[in-house]
C-alpha cells in the first residue's frame, strides 16, 4: 500500500518536470486494417472482418459516422454500409491508436479466423498462382503484407525450418497477418 | 485492494491532515534542501499540488519568480514576509514559519535557477531513411487509412524509378479537391477522393471532443438536424477547396452541412435505440408544442440532414428551418415566441456554428446569461482547448491579479474573483465568453403522431437548437438587458512566444478576427497535423512551458512549429502544410525520429 502512494505522489510530481513530446509507435485505425486485410483475403473476409475487427475501435480507433449508416425497413432496400457498433461514443473514437495487449489478442483472434477458414485463406494464396521456387512464393506472400519489404534468404530459410509442413500456409499467413509492422501506415 | 480502497487512500493523502513525505532526487541544491522539508512541514497538507521536488518544478509552475521573491505568488502568500503581499498563509498561524524559515525561503528564491537537463539522445543516431515505395505506402496509408491496390499506378511508376515517393505523395495531396463544392465523379481516382475526403472529415472531427448532444433532457431528435461533426465540415471545406483560405472558417454567419450520396433513401433515424438504429421515420410529421393529439405543423418543413457517403460540403440554406416558437424544458410547458433560422450562424464561422454553440453551451436550456455567474464558459473553454490546443490556465499566475476584483461590492460576490488561482482561469474564458453573452438554447419537440412511438420518446425526440436572446419576441427576463448590451469582450491569454495578449472585440465575429491575427490557431492546427502524420504527441502546454529546459526533440519540435504555424498564418492552405510535413525529416525516417529523441 505504501508502494501505491509513493507512486501516485512520484506520478504528481513528475507531472511539470515531464517531457512534453510523447513517442509511440501509432498503428492504422480499424478502417486501414480492414482494407489491407480484405485487399488480402479477398470478400469472403467481409463476414469476419465485421464481427472480429470492426465492432472493436476501442482497441483499434476509427470514429464512425453514424450518418454514413443507410438502412431501410422495406425489404430487399437494404443499403447498409456499416454500423456505428458502439452508438454515439463511436463518433469520437481515435483516429490512431496505440500497440496494446487487447489490439494483439484481438488481432490473434481475427487472423486464427482468417487463415482457418478455407476460402480466405485460398484467396490469400492466389498470390503464389504464377510463382513457381517455394522461397519465391514464401516472399510473394510475404509481400501481401509488406509490398515494400524484401525477406532476406537466411530468413526465408528460418521461416522454412521452423513452420510445420503440414500447415504451412495456414501458420505463416497467420503470423504475417498478427505481426505488427504492416499495421503501421 | 478495491477501488474503494483506493479513493480511501488518496482521500488521506491529500487532506489537509495527513503530512506525505517525498524523497528529494539526488543532487538537490543547497538552497532547495532547506526549504523541501519546511514546506513539506506547513504547506502540502492544504496545497497538494506542492509537492514539486525540484527547483525547476516550482519556477516552471510560476510559483517563484528566481531572483525576485517580492514578485513571487509563493512568497507573496507568506505570512510575516512585509512585502505587500496576501500573506495569509500558513491558514493556522501556529504554523507560521518563524524568521530563520522566511530567510530560507527568500534566500533559496534569490539564488533559484532554471536548470537546462543534460541531453539524453544518445539512444541512437542512426537515422534510417525509408525507401520512395514505403514512404508512398505511408503517405497512403495516412491519407486515407486504407492501402492502395497493387495496381496503383503511382506504384508502378514508382518502382520504374519514373517517380519519387515524395512526389507521389505530393499528387495525392493535391488531388484533394472538390469541383465547386464536391468530389468530381468522374475523376479518375474517385474512390481515392473519397476515402480522403471521409478519412480528413474523420480527423478533423476528432479534434473536437463533444460528441453528444443531449444532455438532462435527453434531446435525440438534435441529430436529425445538428451534425455533431459539422465543426469539422468548415475546416474539411477549406482543405478541399484552395479558393477557401484557412482563416475563413472563422469567418461569416453561413453554416455548412454535408454533401452525402446514397443509394438508398433510409427510414430510421440516427440515435441508437435498445442496440440498434431507432427505426420508425417514413410519415415522420414534426410538430410544435406539447399536444401531441393536436400537432401543429412546423413550417416551412424541417430538413433532415443528408445520409450516405460523404461527397462534398455545401453551405446551409436559409429559410428552410425557420422556427417560431421554444422551450426551456420538457416540464416548463410555456412556450416562448421568437423568431429565429435553425440554420443561421452566430459569425465568427465555426466558433458561432449552431452544432459548436449546442455541444458546448454548459449552461441548462433557456438560461439567459448574466454578468459573472452564468455564461458562456464551457464554450470558451472549448475554444482555446481544440482551437488553440491549449488546457487553461492559459496565463501565469503573476498576470491574474491585474484582473482581479479588489472592491467590496456587496452585489457582485463572486468569490472567484478574488481569488488568484481562480482568477487565472477566469480572466480567460469570462472575457471570452461575453462575446456570446446572447446565445442560450432552447428545444421543441418532434412529435411523431402517426407513429407507435413509446411514451419516453416525446422526449427523446425533442431538438435542441442556439437562438439569440434578441430575437425573443416579448420575452422579459431581469438578465436581458447584459445578454442584449454592448459590453465589450477581451481574448486574453499567454501566446506561444510567452507575450500577454488583450485583444478587445465586440461579438464572435469579432473573436474570429482577433484568433486569426494571432498565430496560435495556425500552430494548433499545425500541431494537430504533425502529430496525425508522425504520431509524435505533443503537450502545447508543456512544451510552452519548458521553452527554457527544452531537450533536443523538444528544440526541434518547437523550431518545426513556429516555422510551419507562420507559413499557414501566410500561405493560409492547408494542403501546403501537409505537404510542409512531409518535406520535414521526420517523416522519412523509419520510425519518425523515436530513437533519436526518446529519453
Amino acid at each position: 500500500m505504501i508502494k501505491i502512494i509513493i507512486m501516485i505522489f512520484i506520478f504528481s510530481s513528475s507531472a511539470i518536470s515531464a517531457n512534453s513530446l510523447m513517442f509511440q509507435p501509432r498503428m492504422g485505425n480499424k478502417y486501414y486494417v480492414n482494407s489491407v486485410l480484405e485487399n488480402i483475403y479477398g470478400p469472403e473476409s467481409k463476414i469476419i472482418l465485421q464481427k472480429a475487427l470492426l465492432p472493436y475501435s476501442d482497441f483499434f480507433g476509427g470514429p464512425c459516422d453514424p450518418y454514413e449508416v443507410v438502412l431501410s425497413k422495406k425489404k430487399g432496400s437494404s443499403g447498409t454500409l456499416y454500423k456505428c457498433f458502439n452508438g454515439m461514443p463511436d463518433l469520437r473514437s481515435h483516429m490512431i491508436s496505440q500497440p496494446s495487449t487487447l489490439r494483439t489478442m484481438q488481432m490473434k483472434n481475427l487472423c486464427q479466423k482468417l487463415s482457418q477458414d478455407q476460402k480466405t485463406l485460398k484467396f490469400s494464396l492466389k498470390v503464389l498462382n504464377n510463382v513457381k521456387e517455394f522461397k519465391d512464393k514464401i516472399q510473394s506472400y510475404y509481400h501481401s503484407f509488406y509490398p515494400w519489404d524484401n525477406l532476406s534468404n537466411s530468413e526465408i530459410e528460418n521461416i522454412i525450418k521452423t513452420l510445420n509442413k503440414k500447415y504451412f500456409w495456414k501458420t505463416y499467413s497467420e503470423l504475417l497477418c498478427q505481426s505488427e509492422r504492416w499495421q503501421i501506415p | 485492494m478495491n477501488y474503494f480502497t483506493v479513493l480511501i487512500i488518496l482521500f488521506f493523502c491529500f487532506s489537509c491532515n495527513k503530512k506525505p513525505t517525498l524523497a528529494l532526487p539526488s543532487g538537490t541544491d543547497t538552497h532547495f534542501a532547506k526549504v523541501f522539508p519546511i514546506i513539506q512541514e506547513k504547506c502540502v497538507s492544504c496545497h497538494s499540488e506542492m509537492i514539486w521536488n525540484t527547483t525547476n518544478q516550482w519556477i516552471l509552475s510560476d510559483y517563484i519568480i528566481p531572483g525576485n521573491p517580492k514578485q513571487s505568488p509563493f512568497f507573496l502568500s507568506l505570512r510575516g514576509t512585509h512585502v505587500k503581499g496576501k500573506g495569509n498563509m500558513p491558514i493556522d498561524k501556529q504554523e507560521d514559519l518563524t524568521a530563520e524559515e522566511l530567510s530560507i525561503v527568500e534566500n533559496w528564491i534569490l539564488t533559484a535557477k532554471l536548470i537546462k537537463p543534460k541531453s539524453n539522445n544518445t539512444a541512437s543516431n542512426e537515422k534510417k531513411i525509408i525507401s520512395d515505395l514505403r514512404l508512398f505506402y505511408r503517405c497512403y496509408g495516412h491519407l486515407t487509412q486504407a492501402r492502395p491496390t497493387p495496381s496503383n499506378i503511382f506504384i508502378k511508376k514508382i518502382k520504374n524509378g519514373e517517380l519519387k515517393g515524395l512526389d507521389a505523395c505530393n499528387k495525392l495531396v493535391k488531388g484533394m479537391k472538390f469541383n465547386k463544392n464536391k468530389l468530381d465523379i468522374n475523376n479518375i481516382d474517385f474512390t481515392t477522393q473519397k476515402l480522403m475526403l471521409r478519412n480528413f472529415q474523420s480527423l478533423h472531427s476528432s479534434w473536437f471532443p463533444n460528441y453528444n448532444f443531449a444532455n438532462n433532457n435527453q434531446t435525440w431528435g438534435t441529430f436529425e438536424f445538428f451534425d455533431p461533426n459539422d465543426v469539422a465540415l468548415y475546416i474539411t471545406r477549406s482543405l478541399f477547396n484552395d479558393q477557401v483560405p484557412f482563416k475563413e472558417i472563422f469567418s461569416g454567419e453561413v453554416t455548412y452541412s454535408a454533401i452525402r450520396k446514397s443509394e438508398f433513401k433510409s427510414d430510421y433515424l440516427v440515435y441508437r435505440s435498445k442496440l440498434e438504429l431507432y427505426q420508425p421515420m417514413e410519415s415522420f410529421l414534426l410538430s410544435l408544442g406539447q399536444d401531441a393529439t393536436k400537432p401543429m405543423p412546423w413550417l416551412p418543413r424541417p430538413k433532415y440532414l443528408e445520409r450516405g457517403s460523404l461527397v462534398g460540403v455545401t453551405a446551409t440554406a436559409m429559410n428552410q428551418n425557420k422556427i417560431n416558437i421554444g422551450f426551456i424544458s420538457d416540464a416548463v410547458r410555456k412556450p416562448i415566441k421568437l423568431n429565429t433560422d435553425f440554420n443561421k450562424g452566430f459569425g465568427g464561422g465555426l466558433l458561432g456554428s449552431p452544432g459548436y454553440l449546442v455541444l458546448n453551451f454548459g449552461n441548462n436550456l433557456g438560461t439567459i446569461m448574466e454578468d459573472g455567474q452564468h455564461n458562456m464558459r464551457t464554450w470558451s473553454k472549448g475554444i482555446f482547448r481544440d482551437l488553440f490546443c491549449r488546457d487553461l490556465p492559459v496565463i501565469k499566475i503573476s498576470d491574474s491579479k491585474n484582473y482581479m476584483d479588489e472592491d467590496d461590492d456587496e452585489d457582485r460576490d463572486l468569490a472567484f474573483e478574488k481569488s488568484e488561482q481562480c482568477m487565472q482561469c477566469h480572466v480567460s474564458i469570462d472575457s471570452m465568453a461575453i462575446s456570446a453573452k446572447n446565445v442560450t438554447v432552447l428545444l421543441n419537440n418532434l412529435i411523431a403522431a402517426e407513429l407507435d412511438l413509446e411514451d419516453m420518446d416525446k422526449v427523446h425526440l425533442q431538438t435542441m437548437f442556439p437562438v439569440s436572446t434578441k430575437n425573443l419576441i416579448n420575452f422579459k427576463h431581469p438578465n436581458l438587458p447584459y445578454a442584449n448590451g454592448n459590453e465589450k469582450a477581451y481574448l486574453i491569454y499567454r501566446n506561444f512566444y510567452d507575450k500577454l495578449i488583450e485583444k478587445e472585440f465586440s461579438n464572435i465575429e469579432g473573436l474570429g478576427k482577433a484568433m486569426t491575427d494571432q498565430i496560435d490557431p495556425y500552430i494548433c492546427i499545425s500541431k494537430r497535423y504533425f502529430e496525425y502524420f508522425t504520431g509524435i504527441k505533443i503537450n502545447l502546454n508543456q512544451l510552452l512551458k519548458r521553452k527554457k529546459i527544452h531537450d533536443a526533440g523538444e528544440t526541434k519540435v518547437y523550431q518545426l512549429l513556429e516555422k510551419l504555424g507562420l507559413e499557414l498564418k501566410k500561405h493560409q492552405n492547408l494542403k501546403l502544410l501537409i505537404l510542409s510535413i512531409f518535406n520535414t525529416e521526420w517523416y522519412h525516417l523509419q520510425d519518425f525520429g523515436y530513437n533519436q529523441y526518446r529519453k
